[in-house]
Order: structure tokens, then C-alpha cells, then sequence
């Protein structure tokens, strides 16, 4: 397995030797490079060859969730774990919206901040259990406080039940779906109920629904498998 | 011809599909012997996939291919040994 290629982001020197520290003796991990804000994250994205961006939310300048938003737009391959010492609402959620991969806490253990970016790198989402729980009461029963915003969508699909999602969306059938993808319909079919389950619908127009309003699906979209 | 490895959240699924004849395949699992002849593939494929907790299936139709589909439990592996 080749290493994993990180930029650390965050304003304080402290932090970002802190985190070298803790990736450097490990040679699954290779930090190449440092940023101290949204704006020279972008730069050393565009320079260097990064997998995952270790990306902190308050700096002065460009802060995270900006970078993220911009990320998304000119390096979507780039995953980005934001490391953050907040977890509440007004910094969780913009950044997950923005299209971050995960959100861990700096008080993390060391074994967790590691997995976390093992994860993001193959990019699976990765919460720590604080902002888990947050984000569970948001979608939870409702609290008694007005609601505006649609519940967040944490649980992101794979790529491959992205692929299947996006053959229901043209109107295709599970049989013919299989053909294209190479599966059986049986596994089409589970691919469909573990996105049924992660979208939080029954069935595939909701699917499909819930795929355009989360911005998975956009019209004219191909499938690039 | 294609083959497709799934891995999903508690299986790993591994897809054979072919674009042959096809044939109707709930007369050959019922029969047991495709085509009349004395084929022990599937029966031999299946109670491999069953000596590691796995199943065989089989989707054709005629005319329409056949996929034959493997699954088997992913067991991640931990530093004890399996989980």
C-alpha cells in the first residue's frame, strides 16, 4: 500500500508539529505538506500530490469550511478530515455540507486521529462520537426547537452504490442495471437496500429524490464506471 | 464477460456474469444437472461457499446470460485473529 499523502492545516505552529509528530514515524503516512490557513491550503493543494487534508475550522483569513467548499469544487478527489476543538452545530454542519469526509475532535487519542485518516483516505465518512451524537439529535425526534434546515445526510454512499443509484435515476431496471454494472440482481438489490437505509427512504423514487436534494445526483450526471 | 468483487458492509459478494445462451435456471437448480448433462460444478460451488459460511446463487434466463453469484461473511481481521 503506498502512504497516504497528508497536508496538515491549522494556524498554530504548535498544532501542526503536534500532528507531524504523531504521522511521521508511522510509514503508512506522509506529510507533505503544511498550510496555516484556508487560502494556502488551496495553493499547496494545488502544488503537491495530497490525499487527505487534516484541516482545522477557525483560522484567520480563509477559514475551513470555506477551503472545504472551495476543495470540493477544484480537487473533489482530496478528502478532508476537519480537526477541529469545536463541535457544535455552527461549525459541524457547514463543514460537512461543504463536503468534508469527516470531523474529529483535537482531543481525539492518537490511535482514533490515525484510523480516522485511513478512513477518510479511502474515503469513508468518519465522525467522532461527539459530533455523531450531535448530528443523530438533529435528525433524532424533534427537540422543540423549530427545525429549519433539511437533516443532514452523514452516512455518504460508496462509490459503487453511487454508480447503482445513479442507473435508478435514468430509469433503469435492476436486471438491466446488473448487466451494466457486472453484478448479480441480487447484489443490485442489496446495493439498493443499504442506500435505501443510508438515505433513510423505502424506496426508489424516494431514493432518487433524496439523491438529487443532497446534491449525490445531478441532472444530466453519468456514471463513471 | 464480466466479474465484479463486492465489498459491502458485513459481505464480500463476487459476481460471475457471462452474455451466453442463458438457460432457465430454476429447472437447473431444481434438476440439479444443467442441460441434462453430469455437471457437478454448482453442486461442488456451493458446498464450497457453504464450508465458509457463504451461498451460492444463480440468475440466468434464456437468452440472457447467466450470473453465478458467491457470498461469503467478511470477517475483519483483528490483532487477536478474526474477530
Amino acid at each position: 500500500m503506498t502512504a497516504v499523502k497528508l497536508l496538515i492545516v491549522d494556524d498554530h505552529p504548535v498544532v501542526r508539529d503536534g500532528l507531524r509528530g504523531v504521522f511521521a514515524g508511522d510509514p503508512d503516512f506522509d506529510v507533505v505538506g503544511e498550510a496555516s490557513d484556508g487560502r494556502e491550503a488551496l495553493a499547496a493543494v494545488g502544488r503537491l500530490d495530497v490525499d487527505v487534508v487534516l484541516m482545522d475550522l477557525r483560522m484567520p483569513g480563509m477559514g475551513g469550511v470555506a477551503a472545504i467548499t472551495e476543495l470540493a469544487v477544484v480537487a473533489p478527489s482530496v478528502r478532508v478530515l476537519v480537526l477541529t476543538t469545536f463541535d457544535t452545530d455552527s461549525d459541524v454542519l457547514p463543514a460537512i455540507e461543504a463536503g468534508a469526509t469527516g470531523y474529529l475532535l483535537k482531543d481525539a487519542p492518537r490511535d482514533e486521529l490515525i484510523r480516522g485518516v485511513r478512513s477518510a483516505a479511502r474515503g469513508d465518512s468518519v465522525l467522532s462520537p461527539a459530533v455523531a451524537r450531535r448530528l443523530m439529535d438533529r435528525v433524532g425526534p424533534a427537540t422543540g426547537q423549530p427545525e429549519p434546515a433539511p437533516a443532514p445526510k452523514f452516512d455518504t454512499l460508496s462509490p459503487r452504490e453511487l454508480d447503482v443509484l445513479i442507473q435508478v435515476s435514468q430509469g433503469v431496471t435492476n436486471r438491466d442495471a446488473a448487466k451494466r454494472l457486472f453484478l448479480s440482481e441480487a447484489t443490485v438489490k442489496t446495493h439498493l437496500l443499504h442506500i435505501y437505509a443510508k438515505l433513510g427512504v423505502n424506496d426508489r423514487a424516494a431514493a432518487v429524490a433524496a439523491g438529487y436534494e443532497l446534491g449525490l445526483l445531478t441532472p444530466g450526471r453519468q456514471s463513471d464506471s | 464477460m464480466g466479474i465484479t468483487l463486492s465489498y459491502m458492509d458485513d459481505v464480500v459478494v463476487l459476481d460471475i456474469r457471462d452474455d451466453g445462451i442463458g438457460f432457465a435456471a430454476g429447472q437447473v437448480l431444481a434438476d440439479g444437472y444443467p442441460g441434462g448433462g453430469h455437471g457437478y460444478g454448482l453442486t461442488s460451488m456451493r458446498r464450497r461457499c457453504g464450508r465458509v459460511a457463504g451461498t451460492l446463487g444463480l440468475e440466468s434466463a434464456p437468452g440472457e446470460g447467466t450470473t453465478v453469484t458467491a457470498i461469503v461473511p467478511a470477517i475483519p481481521l483483528t490483532e487477536q485473529g478474526p474477530a
